[in-house]
């Protein structure tokens, strides 16, 4: 399937919906508006203009606008790979220098492969259905493969448009290179060693995690941060479960009414009584109201499981940096012991004394950039919030207030004709 | 309606003036067999009237029997004045074959008048004139509910008591409004009394709700969880459509069971009807042998009616159970919709308590109460989508057994008939046979034998012809039934709908100002 992002999306999704417009700039408007701090910046700009879904893999037009003399052109594009967004996202978590900033989430890996399914599963049972069924359904399931397709590019858009917005990580060698080089960055997925090797490294990570968290903040703010963080995390992640089960239901529910649009428009045409017109309409109804219902699952999946995924993904990152900083705060502490000692045994005093400095600026350089950057992960967090809660209540005003329309229309028509 | 159809040809070829036979003979069985509580729809008109006024003031059993083949006149007269050719007017009299006159439709309708000033049964006439009226517009006086389910006894033993509650202006019954208590198996033995005398006849008799051995064990057991409830109520609520479509049949409403059942504060218990009885095994063993016998009989449809109305129910048949396929799964997503709404609602709430912005956390606690109303709204619909919709389906499609039923019956009825006359012509060979033999004695006794069959292939002709009458008008009246049903309840259904998504838009509208405050 070959779907695009861009201007080819926009009009792909305009021959597909009744009211493609709206539909599409909310939702870009949706995304893009989990961060909303992300102005508007000359200086750099960021999007994903195009993208193609091949076989198993997405490639990604990544498309950059910028004034600054980094770049050789003012504008240009490369093409990308998901595993390169994860390649990028890994080098700036590995960077030490970067220990006292949020990373910003790394996208979610693209996955068709539920919507393939269920594409080839329809095209094996197509003997078994009606003609209308068919198509019904075969446009039903284009428009989730492309809705998924969508998301997947807005997900990977926000991650770069995120980086680009922070003062330190949009100066990035490595990110530069990504926007610019134009050939194939070679980062082959991680073999099997390295997998391995990661998965070490997250189980240390977690067991020095509750170590590490065990020390009390002498800071009430850091300490105050880590509880929140911890409890929020947990409750986030629950939440996003739950809010994803509620819209499948929701979209389970939409496709029953397909498929008794479907019945009763058979028992219409195939009625010898009057009440074949009846049915008529009334399958009318259910096609027509189907559709809403159908949009606010898609509604409620953008405004409220995208938006709690999202944090979910944010809240982790904001849980590593506190790690990060415990653990400079640790090796700090080690350090002052490691000068007591040798002042003590007076060997090897300033060696570790000027390892007591560094692990000192280290720590409070982390704790500076970590108070700000946790301030803002609220501030955005906050508006995020306010902005989709307040999109979501609007949009699902709009789609009872259209149901109810259809209905009332219908049961005009047919109150009339009986 | 449509001409009148051509009986299937007869091997001795004798003129086809079955019309004027039929009447007079089935005024006489007619009589005969109502008092076995068996009628058939008579057709006699003014010869009835004459009847009627010599009888007015002795008491004769026969006066029952009028009673029912009256209504079925007047019925008739009413609606179908317009339709088949004009009734014919038999003469009383005892032989099989009586000459007829023809009456056109102003003499049917003239009876009436005169029936009113009878002395004699009064409150029959009026009730029938109600009855009329009923078949006729849609004003009908008797209104069933079936109410206050309540457990009798303890154990395997126990069972449900529901309350009948009748409210009708009927003169017909002793009061204007009464009830009884009722268990299912009495629901059971109605209907199966009702069957017994009226689906062999062409009568569609609505079918009695479905026995359900897991659900009503766990009743008795006495699990007094939702889904035992909900059992109860579903049977409740399908016993009470039973009862409502089974009054509406106009002759179903003159049966004295019927009445019985809905008025008599004792009733004695149906006991045959319980599934591993030995009648219900008999039951089951009959069916069988009805299955096998439909598949060997080959009849010779001479009315393009009855193949053309047994493909539309064949059709509409197989779109019911689609459509109720699909509405089943909608009631099951739409209660799963329901649950996870409210673990959303839960989890919202949990995810307001830790957040540690204060506006931000009250409009996530706001959001945790509109969804907790929504997974109400959410089940409550799922309560329409079922007690509306989904059972209207099954419902029908019960109903559409009954009716194939009644079809089949008429094919059984023909084959009785064609039977009769394969046995007819093999008694006229034998009186042939035994002429060329000379032999005196057997030749009577062939002829005796000839008369005899000569009757039975009469009287088989016309429990088809009358059959196929009854069939007629009785699926005129179901689809007439089932498109007034069907636009009555799939509207109430839009109207469920309707209040569901006003709810909604008072939630949304509720929550948007708390939205809004965030800041």
């Amino acid at each position: 399937v070959r779907a695009c992002a861009g201007p080819q999306l926009r009009a792909a999704m305009m021959e597909g919906l009744d009211d493609g417009p709206d539909f599409l700039s909310e939702e870009d408007r949706g995304l893009k508006a989990i961060n909303v701090d992300l102005q508007s910046d000359a200086a750099l700009q960021v999007d994903i203009s195009d993208a193609l879904s091949e076989r198993d893999k997405v490639k990604f037009t990544v498309h950059t606008k910028s004034s600054l003399p980094n770049f050789k052109q003012n504008e240009f594009s490369v093409v990308r790979q998901h595993e390169e967004f994860i390649w990028l996202h890994d080098s700036f978590v590995e960077n030490e220098d970067y220990a006292g900033y949020i990373i910003p989430p790394a996208p979610p890996r693209p996955d068709f492969d539920a919507s393939r399914e269920k594409l080839q599963k329809l095209g094996e049972g197509e003997g078994s259905m009606t003609k209308e069924e068919f198509t019904k359904m075969k446009q039903e399931l284009e428009a989730e493969y492309l809705a998924i397709f969508k998301k997947t590019v807005a997900m990977h858009e926000v991650f770069l448009c995120r980086v680009a917005a922070h003062p330190i990580l949009r100066k990035d060698l490595n990110f530069h290179v990504f926007l610019e080089y134009n050939q194939d960055l070679s980062v082959r997925g991680k073999n099997k060693k390295e997998k391995l090797e990661d998965f070490f490294k997250n189980m240390v990570k977690s067991a020095d995690g509750v170590i590490v968290s065990g020390v009390k903040d002498v800071d009430d703010f850091f300490e105050h941060e880590r509880t929140f963080l911890l409890e929020y995390h947990n409750r986030v992640k629950d939440a996003s479960a739950k809010s994803d089960r509620m819209t499948r239901s929701h979209k389970s529910a939409a496709d029953d009414y397909n498929r008794i649009g479907s019945s009763l428009y058979a028992l219409g045409t195939q009625d010898s009584t009057d009440i074949c017109k009846f049915f008529l309409k009334v399958s009318e109804l259910f096609d027509k109201t189907r559709k809403i219902e159908a949009r606010v699952s898609a509604d409620e999946d953008l405004k409220l499981s995208d938006l709690l995924k999202y944090y979910l993904r944010e809240s982790q990152a904001a849980k590593d940096l506190l790690y990060r900083r415990s653990r400079s705060l640790v090796d700090y502490e080690n350090a002052n012991k490691a000068l007591d000692k040798a002042r003590a045994k007076n060997k090897d005093v300033l060696q570790a004394e000027t390892s007591q400095q560094l692990c000192c600026q280290k720590f409070e350089k982390i704790s500076e950039s970590a108070k700000q950057e946790l301030i803002d992960f609220k501030t955005r967090r906050v508006a995020a919030f306010r902005k989709n809660l307040v999109e979501l209540a609007e949009l699902e005003l709009k789609h009872a207030k259209g149901n109810l329309q259809l209905l009332q229309n219908c049961l005009a028509v047919l109150n009339g004709d009986t | 309606m449509a001409a009148e159809r051509e009986p299937p040809p007869l091997g001795d070829g004798r003129p086809t003036d079955f019309e004027e036979q039929e009447d007079g003979e089935d005024l006489f069985t007619s009589t005969v067999s109502t008092l076995e509580s068996s009628p058939s729809s008579p057709e006699p008109t003014s010869l009835l009237t004459e009847d009627v006024s010599t009888n007015s003031n002795g008491p004769k059993p026969a006066e029952v029997v009028l009673d029912d083949d009256r209504e079925d006149l007047f019925a008739e007269a009413t609606e179908e004045v317009s339709l088949d050719s004009p009734e014919r007017e038999p003469i009383l009299s005892s032989e099989p074959s009586p000459a007829v006159t023809p009456v056109t439709p102003t003499t049917l309708i003239a009876p009436r008048i005169e029936s009113k000033s009878m002395s004699a049964p009064v409150i029959f006439d009026r009730s029938r004139e109600e009855i009329e009226e009923e078949a006729n517009g849609d004003v009908f006086d008797i209104e069933i509910g079936v109410s206050d389910p309540e457990k009798v006894g303890d154990g395997m033993n126990a069972y449900m008591a529901y309350r009948v509650t009748t409210k009708t202006s009927l003169s017909m019954f002793s009061k204007s409004e009464f009830s009884v208590k009722r268990r299912f198996s009495d629901f059971l033995g109605l209907h199966s009394k009702l069957a017994s005398k009226y689906l062999h006849v062409g009568y569609i008799v609505p079918p009695a709700p479905e026995k359900s051995i897991v659900g009503m064990t766990k009743v008795k057991v006495g699990k007094e969880d939702s889904s035992s409830t909900e059992f109860v109520e579903k049977r409740r609520a399908a016993l009470e459509r039973y009862l409502q479509r089974t009054v509406k049949h106009p002759t179903l409403l003159q049966d004295p069971d019927l009445r019985q059942f809905l008025e008599s504060s004792e009733l004695p218990r149906a006991v045959n009807t319980q599934a591993l009885s030995g009648a219900g095994i008999l039951r089951m063993v009959n069916k069988a042998a009805d299955a096998v016998n439909k598949m060997t009989i080959k009849m010779n449809e001479s009315d393009a009616w009855f193949e053309e109305k047994q493909q539309q129910f064949e059709n509409l048949d197989q779109q019911l159970r689609k459509l109720h396929a699909s509405v089943e799964a909608l009631v099951c997503h739409r209660k799963e919709l329901s649950a996870n709404t409210a673990a959303f609602a839960k989890s919202a709430a949990m995810l307001g308590n830790s957040e540690d912005h204060t506006a931000l956390s009250r409009a996530l606690s706001q959001l945790a109460e509109v969804e907790e109303k929504i997974d109400q709204l959410h089940q409550e619909q799922a309560f329409a989508d079922f007690y509306m919709f989904s059972e209207l389906l099954s419902d029908y499609i019960r109903l559409i057994a009954a009716v194939k039923g009644v079809f089949d019956h008429r094919m059984k009825c023909w084959q009785k008939w064609e039977d009769a006359q394969i046995t007819l012509l093999k008694k006229r060979e034998t009186e042939a046979k035994m002429m060329l033999a000379n032999k005196p004695d057997k030749i009577q006794q062939a002829k005796n034998e000839i008369r005899e069959w000569e009757a039975k292939v009469q009287q088989g002709e016309r429990d088809f012809e009358q059959i196929s009458k009854t069939i007629r008008k009785e699926v005129g009246r179901f689809e007439k039934e089932r498109v007034k049903d069907f636009k009555t309840v799939i509207i109430k259904y839009l109207e469920s709908l309707v209040q569901t998504q006003q709810q909604l838009i008072k939630y949304w509208e509720a929550f948007l100002p708390e939205a809004k405050a965030i800041a």
